[in-house]
C-alpha cells in the first residue's frame, strides 16, 4: 500500500491523485485515442454508444447520484437534445450552433422539471419525472409537424466545420472530444463550492440550508446542468443513428439510463463509464447467450427486459455500490494483501436519508 | 448593545404551544445557555431563530437585521451558524469535505469559473482550505481529515459538526446540546472548546445543554424554560437556586405527598 504525503493543498485540489494515477489515465486516454486503428467498424461503432451513454450517463449521475434527486424521465432529456438537433440540422443550421441549442433547449425543459422538484422528494419526484417522460413522448408522437409523428425524422452525418464526419472514426473522435469535456467540467464542479453544495443537499438538506445552501437554487442548478449534458448525449445519439422516432425516448429508456448509475455505482463519475459499458454490452452478451437456449425460450420477446430487470435487481441487493464500488474493493484487497478482511468496506449506516427536522 | 434579540415569540403545532412569549438578549460575546426539562420547547426556540421553524408570533433581531424577513439559507452569510441535537453531517463524503461545506458562505466565484476551474477558483479554494485547516487544528481533528464521516464515532462526529459550523467563521453560534453522547472526558474537553471559541475566535455562543456541571462551568447567563415559557434567568448558581427551576424538574411536594 502506498501512502501519500501531502505537503500542499493543492494537492486535494488536482484532478488526479498522484503521478502514478495520472500515468494510468494518461494510458486509458492513449488507449482511447488508437481506439479506431484497433476496432472494427462495428466495434466502433459500439464504442461511440458507450460514449454517448457515458454522457447521458454523467449528467444523471450528477442529479441523482450527486444531488440526490431521481429522475425517471431522463429520456425525454434525451428526446429533446435529439429533436432539436434533428430540427436544427435539417434547416441547415450549423453543428456548432446546433449543439448548443440542443443543450441549451433540454436545459430550459430541465429548468421546468427542476421547479416541482423543489417540493418533491423521493418517490414522488420519480413520479413526477416519469408523468414528464409520458408528456414528452406523447407531444413528439402527436406535433407531427415538427417532430414528423411517429415516421420519426432522418439526420445527415455531422459537419463539424466545413468537415463531413461520415466516417466511424470521425463520429467516434467527436464522441470522445465531448465526453472528455463532459467529464473534466463535471470534475471541476465537484471539486468546488457549487459540487459540494450539491453534495451537501443530497445527505441533509436540512443542514445544507442551515449552511448558507439555497435549495431551491441549487436543486435547480442540478436539473439544469443535467439536463444539458443528456441533451448534448441526445444530439450525438441522434447524428449517430441518423433516424429518431419516438419510440425510442420511451419509458423503458429512461429505466435503463437509471441502470447506468445503479450498476456502475451511484454517486461516482467512474461509475457513469463503467455502467454505460456494462449497458452497451449487455445486449450482445444476450445475443450470444440466445444461440445457447432452446429456441422456444430464446426468441421470447421478454427475454432482454426480463434479463435486464434480474441483473438491476442483484445489483441492489448484493452490490449496492456498484461496479465501481466492487473495483474499489478488489484493489484495497490487493493493495492491503493479506490484511484485507471482511466487512472492511461495510458503511454502519445505510444510504437512506432521514426526514426528520433537526 | 445586544447581538441577538428574541422579542416575544411564540410557536403554535395545532393547539400546542410549544414556545410562548419567549423573550431574551444575548449580549456580545456572551456564552448564553438554554435549560429545561425535555420537551420545554429549547429545540423549538432554536428552530425558530433559525428559521427552520416560522414563529408564529415575536420578532427576532440579528446584529440590526430583522430575520422574519429571511430565508434559512441566509443566516450564515449574515454570521449565525447551528449545529443540530441528532447529527446532520454529510454522512458520505470524507471530514474534509463536510467542513469545506462551512465555507460556502464565504465562496465567492461564479458558476462559469468553476466550470472551468479558473486560478481565481484555485484561489478560493486554497482559501478555503486553509480556513478548513485552521478549524482542524482548534478541534484536533487531522487523525480523522480523510475518513469518511458516517463511519467515525458519535462524538467526534459531534466535533466535526462543531467544527463545521466554525468555518463559516459566525460572529453568533448555536449549540443544540453539543455535549449529548459524549463521555464524561469528551465533555470536558468541549466546555475548554467552546471557552476558546469565545476567547480565541470571538464569537458569541447560545447553546442547549442538559449536563449542569457544563453548564455552569462555561455559561455567562443561563436562561430556564419549561413548557414553552420562560421560568428565569440569571448566573447558573442563581438559575440553580431558584424554586421555579427546582419545581419544573423535580415537581413540587405535594406531588409527592
Amino acid at each position: 500500500m502506498r501512502f501519500l504525503f501531502k505537503t500542499s493543498y493543492n494537492q486535494d485540489i488536482r484532478l488526479f491523485k498522484d503521478r502514478i494515477t495520472m500515468g494510468w489515465y494518461l494510458a486509458l486516454g492513449v488507449v482511447l485515442l488508437v481506439l479506431p486503428l484497433l476496432l472494427g467498424e462495428y466495434y466502433l461503432s459500439q464504442a461511440s454508444f458507450v460514449l454517448i451513454y457515458a454522457i447521458v450517463g454523467l449528467g444523471l449521475m450528477l442529479l441523482s447520484g450527486f444531488t440526490g434527486q431521481i429522475s425517471l424521465g431522463h429520456a425525454a432529456f434525451l428526446a429533446v437534445g435529439a429533436y432539436t438537433e434533428a430540427v436544427l440540422s435539417a434547416r441547415g443550421v450549423p453543428f456548432v450552433v446546433s449543439l448548443p441549442m440542443a443543450m441549451a433547449v433540454s436545459a430550459a425543459a430541465g429548468f421546468v422539471v427542476g421547479l416541482p422538484a423543489l417540493r418533491l422528494k423521493g418517490i414522488y419526484l420519480a413520479i413526477a419525472t416519469l408523468a414528464f417522460g409520458f408528456i414528452v413522448e406523447v407531444t413528439l408522437q402527436q406535433w407531427e409537424s415538427v417532430t414528423g409523428g411517429s415516421m420519426g425524422l432522418l439526420l445527415e452525418p455531422v459537419t463539424l466545420l466545413g468537415v463531413t464526419l461520415d466516417s466511424e472514426s470521425g463520429f467516434y473522435y467527436l464522441a470522445l472530444g465531448l465526453t472528455g469535456l463532459t467529464l473534466l467540467i463535471l470534475k471541476n464542479l465537484l471539486r468546488s463550492p457549487t459540487g459540494r453544495a450539491f453534495v451537501a443537499i443530497r445527505d441533509s438538506e436540512i443542514s445544507a440550508r442551515s449552511m448558507g445552501i439555497g435549495l431551491a437554487r441549487y436543486k435547480t442548478l442540478a436539473f439544469v446542468i443535467s439536463a444539458a449534458i443528456t441533451g448534448l448525449a441526445g444530439a450525438l445519439y441522434a447524428h449517430k443513428l441518423q433516424f429518431i422516432s419516438p419510440e425510442q425516448f420511451g419509458v423503458f429508456v429512461s429505466i435503463e439510463l437509471l441502470m447506468i448509475i445503479v450498476i456502475g455505482g451511484m454517486g461516482s463519475l467512474h461509475g457513469a463509464f463503467l455502467g454505460a459499458l456494462f449497458m452497451t454490452m449487455l445486449p450482445e452478451f444476450i445475443a450470444i447467450l440466445r444461440e445457447y437456449l432452446p429456441s422456444s425460450l430464446a426468441y421470447q420477446p421478454g427475454l432482454q427486459p426480463t434479463i435486464f430487470g434480474a441483473i438491476l435487481i442483484l445489483f441492489v441487493l448484493l452490490e449496492p455500490a456498484g461496479l465501481y464500488g466492487r473495483w474499489v474493493k478488489i484493489r484495497t484487497w490487493f493493495q492491503l494483501f493479506p490484511l484485507y478482511r471482511k466487512g472492511l468496506m461495510k458503511r454502519e449506516k445505510s444510504y437512506v436519508k432521514s426526514d426528520r427536522l433537526s | 448593545m445586544a447581538l441577538l434579540t428574541v422579542e416575544n415569540l411564540s410557536m403554535e403545532f395545532g393547539g400546542i404551544r410549544a414556545a410562548d412569549d419567549v423573550s431574551f438578549r444575548v449580549g456580545e460575546g456572551e456564552i448564553y445557555t438554554i435549560i429545561g426539562p425535555n420537551g420545554a420547547g429549547k429545540t423549538t426556540i432554536f428552530n425558530m431563530i433559525s428559521l427552520i421553524y416560522r414563529s408564529s408570533s415575536g420578532r427576532i433581531w440579528f446584529d440590526g437585521n430583522d430575520l422574519s424577513a429571511r430565508k434559512p439559507q441566509d443566516l450564515t452569510h449574515l454570521g449565525l451558524a447551528r449545529t443540530f441535537q441528532n447529527i446532520e453531517l454529510f454522512e458520505h463524503e470524507t471530514v474534509l469535505q463536510n467542513l469545506l461545506v462551512g465555507r460556502h458562505c464565504h465562496s465567492r466565484t461564479r458558476l462559469w469559473q468553476q466550470m472551468l476551474f479558473t486560478p481565481a477558483t484555485r484561489r478560493a479554494e486554497i482559501e478555503h482550505r486553509e480556513a478548513v485547516e485552521q478549524v482542524i487544528d482548534l478541534l484536533n481533528l487531522q487523525h480523522y481529515r480523510d475518513s469518511v464521516v458516517g463511519n467515525l464515532p458519535y462524538g467526534v462526529q459531534k466535533l466535526i459538526e462543531l467544527g463545521r459550523a466554525l468555518c463559516a467563521r459566525p460572529r453568533i453560534l448555536l449549540l443544540d446540546e453539543p455535549s449529548s453522547g459524549l463521555n464524561v472526558e469528551e465533555t470536558d474537553d468541549l466546555s475548554f472548546w467552546i471557552e476558546d471559541i469565545r476567547n480565541l475566535l470571538g464569537i458569541t455562543v447560545v447553546m442547549i445543554e442538559h449536563d449542569m456541571r457544563l453548564v455552569s462551568q462555561v455559561s455567562d447567563r443561563v436562561l430556564a424554560v419549561s413548557n414553552g415559557r420562560v421560568l428565569a434567568e440569571g448566573t447558573a448558581r442563581e438559575i440553580q437556586e431558584n424554586p421555579a427551576v427546582a419545581e419544573a424538574y423535580l415537581g413540587t411536594r405535594e406531588d409527592v405527598a
